[in-house]
């Protein structure tokens, strides 16, 4: 069974306190609502600001700035004990202050939909001309610039949404249509916002793959939004708009869909183009999403705690064929919960953890990091929703008990030394495994890991197409040394001697 | 095919091994380790076993493990201190770096899972019988253990060249069970041959008359039992201090296990030593921990899991059964209930007739339910501390 490998991973934070406060789903939807509300009102003073962002321990784990296990040694709250150093770049990737994203923003719009005002875009152009990934080709794409009064005029006539920096309205977001509520300014916002910060993450990966944008083959992007118009109003094609900005000439490329499931079925899907031969150097990349921010912000300012859900999460990672030195995304042991599978969390990890090990004779203990949903527990506990991936490793313990891999006793243990802490933004498919892609890859290169399991999972009734719960996972491990290929020669040159040998004899005997 | 460099040294290694079977005449030896230092009838008794084994056997070639002993020079040693932990390790050594092929041992760690298949001769009619098993534990539970070593007794019976074994379960409790579960693997698919007794009306349940007369070929047992069959089979003609007969406790098995590990003990005489560097050599020889694979495989494939699965103790069913309301669209979820507890709090609203289902989205657990229901559902999940 041939197999694809991980050749470098990427992860991103656009850091978007302000498109959080406007256009995040909660406080956006009580705007409308009750636009008079404490929370409203209160929502303001919980802002994190850039230098808090990029000095949170949980941040700087996502962008490879810290190691997991440095990480999980920092004391809580971590907003409290911020890291004495904000760290903008990391070994993955990066984060971004909102003024740059608001500009790259308008850098990947094609449709002339995001207007700027031209002061702020001569200041932006600057500072964006010193980021080390902006090449000319990509800075070449920012608008020269609008009059503020333009601005100002598709605001108030046109059903435009302003853009702020500081405060300060420094753009707008324009609709793609009078009617089609599949163009409305808001709509058009989330795709590009989505499309910029899957970008952003592709020219990372490329960055850390050591290539060129030209290398990629094919794209396939895994987000949870929908582009499309009252015909079609999903048809998409994320990856192909995403290839374009990056420039990636020679890529072509598709959409995978599975709420947060769709990025373990996309690296899947990946894997298997490559192992099959069909495309060589496959970038998975998804983008966040601006409805995601401050989506439990009720909770935090009710609790008078920092609203962190402020930040757009992305990540790429560049599957390309396996050469026996990188990491080997495994296609013997893929989880799936099929249609027939119960709903039930027990049912979920069974399918998705024990079966694809049993299939390939493992069993839990062989996996040295297990890593499902990784939202970060200070996001979700105070919003009641308790500590995601500890409920997962638990379920996961529990299982490894009923099927007597390890014993009651050691379940504690088994959560630490086989699960990790949440570092990752409520970004719904961004934190859904794969988050650990980068750095299980280099602790398998570094000879510190053998094996991870990815696991994905997917709330799909929340579409109502249908009410069935999903999932999939997958192995990344250390490459099998060739051993067959050794001992079949074995045999045959045993063989051969034996035969030249026999010639050997024949001819002393007859001379 | 690798770089021309590792050929030619392939090339060189495989020249020198025919060379070597040439020399020494007799084909390809298995090399085969022995800890020959801790017998209760002295480290002489062991080298003697080696020494016959290789004069009874001349695919053998034993390598003795433990201090030099004076008047065996003449074996291939691997020197140690006179001390068995150093004999362990050795052994341990020699195995992984492939000095030798397989070991025979006076004791072993064996994990949970592998156990070891023993070989007695059965004196009614001078017939060997493999006795699954002697030594270690194939599960904790004893049904599935016995089940589990009659594919492991099948397993080294092949192995030893028994191309098909007949199969007989030893009267005891749970043996009906054990018989019962090899017949429905055998109805599904599984290979498997069972043996008759030789008293009236025949059948694989064994008794002790069956063993006398080796009526098949493995005799599957728990592992305390055969322990005791081995020790009197083996001693029973010398008053017990001297285990003259048979081929010792057998070699290792188990899902997984790729070690091929044979076990004698303090009181084997040098008889039943060479028997067990034999059996082990032939066992290391034909690859017996991948035909425990291929024997599992096939088992697995015809419905073992199932089978296993079938005799857990069921934990007592305390929570009668609580029927769910019919069941609706649940258009609401709730999170933060402790994963293990979901399924109680399902059936706690269940009773309170309100229709629930648990899941396990991208949110962790959570319960999902009609939105109209939500006010109930915080009601009835509070009052029973879930939330």
């Amino acid at each position: 069974m041939p197999n694809a490998a991980v050749k470098a991973a990427a992860y991103s934070l656009n850091h978007t306190p302000e498109l959080a406060l406007w256009y995040g789903n909660t406080p956006y939807v009580e705007r409308l609502t009750h636009p008079d509300s404490e929370f409203l009102r209160d929502l303001p003073k919980f802002q994190q600001n850039y230098h808090e962002a990029a000095s949170y321990a949980p941040n700087q784990t996502y962008i490879g700035a810290m190691e997991i296990e440095d990480f999980e040694k920092r004391e809580k709250p971590w907003y409290k004990n911020l890291e004495p150093q904000e760290r903008r770049y990391g070994r993955y990737g990066e984060i971004m202050p909102e003024d740059e994203t608001i500009a790259f923003m308008d850098i990947c719009d094609v449709f002339d939909l995001i207007w700027l005002e031209k002061g702020f875009a001569a200041s932006i152009r600057e500072k964006l001309a010193k980021h080390p990934l902006m090449r000319d080709d990509i800075i070449a794409r920012l608008e020269a610039g609008h009059e503020a009064a333009d601005i100002e005029d598709e605001i108030k006539t046109a059903a435009a949404l302003p853009l702020y920096v500081d405060d300060r309205v420094i753009g707008c977001a324009r609709r793609g249509h009078e009617v089609d509520p599949n163009l409305t300014a808001y709509e058009l916002l989330v795709n590009i916002a989505n499309k910029a910060s899957a970008v952003l993450s592709l020219l990372h990966l490329i960055k850390n793959a050591g290539m060129k944008p030209e290398d990629v083959d094919f794209v396939v992007e895994c987000s949870e939004e929908a582009a499309g118009d009252m015909n079609q109003r999903g048809g998409g094609n994320f990856a192909k708009a995403i290839a374009e900005i990056a420039g990636c000439a020679n890529a072509s490329g598709c959409d995978v869909r599975g709420f947060c499931a769709g990025p373990v079925n996309a690296i899947i899907a990946a894997a298997s183009m490559v192992a099959a031969g069909a495309h060589k150097n496959v970038a998975v990349v998804a983008g966040g999403a601006i409805p995601k921010l401050y989506m439990n912000a009720r909770d935090h300012v009710k609790k008078e705690l920092p609203a962190l859900e402020n930040c757009i999460g992305s990540f790429g990672v560049l599957v390309v064929p396996e050469d026996g030195a990188l990491p080997v995304i495994r296609l013997d042991a893929i989880g799936k919960h099929t249609v027939g599978a119960g709903a039930s969390p027990q049912t979920v990890t069974t399918v998705l953890t024990y079966d694809p090990l049993k299939k390939v004779g493992l069993t839990f203990a062989d996996v040295d990091k297990f890593s499902p949903e990784l939202h970060n527990p200070e996001i979700t506990l105070p919003a009641g929703a308790g500590d995601v991936p500890t409920a997962n490793f638990k379920m996961i313990a529990a299982l490894a008990v009923m099927k007597k891999a390890i014993e009651k006793a050691d379940m504690v243990n088994f959560t630490k030394e086989h699960g990790m802490t949440g570092f990752v933004h409520t970004q719904g498919h961004i934190p859904s495994g794969v988050p650990f892609i980068g750095h299980a890859a280099d602790a398998i290169n570094a000879g510190k890991m053998t094996r991870a399991m990815i696991i994905g999972k997917g709330s799909l009734f929340l579409g109502r197409l249908t009410n069935l719960a999903d999932g999939a996972s997958f192995l990344i491990e250390k490459p099998q040394p060739k051993k067959e290929e050794a001992a079949v020669g074995r045999e045959e040159i045993r063989a051969m001697i034996l035969e030249s040998l026999g010639e050997l004899a024949a001819g002393l005997k007859s001379r | 095919m690798a770089d021309n460099k590792t050929v030619k040294a392939l090339i060189g290694e495989i020249l020198g091994e025919i060379i070597e079977e040439a020399k020494e005449g007799g084909g390809r030896k298995t090399k085969v380790g022995l800890m020959a230092y801790g017998s209760e009838l002295g480290a002489e008794e062991l080298c003697r076993g080696a020494r016959l084994a290789m004069q009874d056997d001349p695919t053998v070639k034993v390598f003795c493990i433990g201090p030099r002993l004076a008047g065996f020079e003449d074996l291939n040693w691997i020197e140690t201190e006179p001390d068995e932990h150093a004999v362990s390790a050795a052994m341990e050594k020699a195995l992984s770096d492939g000095v030798i092929e397989g070991a025979v041992a006076l004791h072993y760690p064996f994990p949970v899972g592998v156990t070891t298949i023993g070989k007695i001769f059965t004196p009614g009619r001078g017939k060997p019988c493999f006795v699954a098993s002697s030594t270690g534990t194939a599960s904790p539970l004893r049904t599935e253990a016995m089940l589990r070593n009659a594919i492991y007794g099948i397993a080294v019976a092949k192995s030893a060249g028994v191309t098909d074994p007949k199969v007989g379960v030893l009267n005891l409790d749970g043996a009906q069970t054990v018989l019962r579960a090899l017949q429905k693997l055998k109805e599904s698919g599984y290979e498997i041959s069972f043996a008759d007794s030789i008293r009236k009306g025949g059948g694989a349940i064994f008794r002790g008359n069956d063993l006398l007369a080796g009526a098949g070929d493995v005799c599957v047992a728990d592992t305390l039992t055969g322990n005791v069959l081995m020790k009197l089979f083996g001693a029973w003609t010398t008053g017990g201090d001297y285990e003259a007969m048979g081929w010792g406790y057998g070699p290792s098995a188990g899902e997984g296990w790729n070690r091929v590990i044979s076990i004698i003990s303090r009181a084997s005489g040098a008889p039943v030593v060479a028997g067990a560097l034999s059996l082990n050599a032939r066992a290391a020889k034909s690859g017996l921990p991948a035909i425990v694979a291929k024997e599992l495989q096939a088992a697995r494939a015809a419905g073992l899991d199932e089978l296993i699965e079938a005799m857990q103790p069921k934990q007592a069913a305390a929570e009668e059964d609580v029927k769910a309301p019919p069941s609706e669209p649940t258009d609401e979820e709730i999170h933060g209930i402790d994963v293990l507890e979901i399924e109680n709090a399902v059936k706690a609203l269940w009773k309170a007739d309100v229709y629930a289902e648990s899941s396990m989205g991208c949110t962790g657990p959570v319960i999902k339910f009609a939105k109209r229901n939500e006010e109930k559902v915080k009601e009835v999940l509070k009052a029973a501390s879930y939330l």
